[in-house]
């Protein structure tokens, strides 16, 4: 089933003319929309599994990297989180990955509004940190 | 002076009858709330530098740690972040101690009541992340 949030998200979207794509199982429904940056592509999935503004936003494998790079990237992951407000980087040891991660507070009153805010962020952050990952990764 | 979403905070508060305190500095206004939980005391502060309703909400040092403990810490705060939401712990390195950050965004309608949350939910993470990390400075 499609919750509200992914419903009213849907909605902003369509009134901003963004291309995005509607998933739904059994236990969520997602709003997801790709953004293409300065150095990357990135997706961005909202993700709700219930009807209220509780949206979990992830963009999976912003980067991937070796796992001989992890401490390397950990201590990196933790500057960006020291500098960049709202989202917070994570390193997926499975997939020796790094993501990055909002979370909606359930008080959101209109989770269309905040969607489009973070629109316009998290690209710009993920965008600035890219280079810096990719010289630690690469470097 | 008292920016709005400061003073928005704090009239929430009041009707909650929860204890805080109100600073203010020359770019900013803050609401401070102290909350102790079953491990640890913490005082939880909602930071605003102008009138929109963007608050950046921190509990500053929950926990310090010697510097050859570093690299664990870095690994325990990376696995606090993918199991906790709405919280970003981070090191900070030069105090060498682990903050709790949350940003509340600026298109927030009622940033008392997104304050509210906070308040009752970093508590509850930081009581939980607490002997994590304890575990992690303080364990063999």
């Amino acid at each position: 089933m499609v919750y509200q949030a992914t419903q009213t998200i849907s909605e902003r979207f369509e009134e901003a003319s963004l291309r995005y794509e509607i998933h739904e199982t059994e236990h969520f429904s997602l709003l997801e929309c790709t953004m293409v940056t300065r150095h990357t592509t990135l997706v961005m999935r909202f993700l709700s599994s219930d009807d209220s503004n509780g949206v979990n936003l992830r963009v999976s494998r912003a980067v991937r990297f070796p796992q001989a790079k992890r401490a390397e990237v950990l201590r990196l992951v933790n500057a960006l989180n020291c500098e960049f407000r709202f989202v917070k980087f994570v390193v997926n040891d499975a997939e020796h990955s790094v993501d990055v991660l909002y979370d909606f507070p359930r008080s959101t009153a209109d989770a269309g509004e905040t969607a489009m805010e973070l629109i316009g962020r998290v690209p710009d952050i993920v965008d600035e940190a890219y280079p810096r990952l990719m010289r630690t990764i690469w470097g | 002076m008292i920016y709005q979403a400061t003073q928005a905070i704090a009239d929430r508060f009041e009707e909650e009858n929860y204890k805080f305190r109100i600073s203010e500095e020359e770019n900013t206004s803050r609401v401070i709330a102290g909350v102790t939980c079953d491990n640890t005391t913490i005082d939880i502060h909602f930071i605003s530098s102008d009138d929109d309703n963007d608050v950046s909400v921190r509990v500053f040092r929950l926990v310090r740690f010697p510097e050859d403990k570093l690299d664990t810490i870095l690994r325990v705060v990376n696995a606090l972040n993918r199991q906790f939401r709405f919280a970003r712990f981070i090191v900070d390195e030069d105090d060498r101690s682990v903050d709790i950050h949350h940003d509340i965004q600026s298109c927030t309608q009622d940033v008392g009541e997104a304050a509210v949350e906070m308040f009752c939910r970093l508590p509850n993470i930081a009581d939980d992340a607490f002997p994590q990390l304890m575990k992690a400075i303080w364990g063999n």
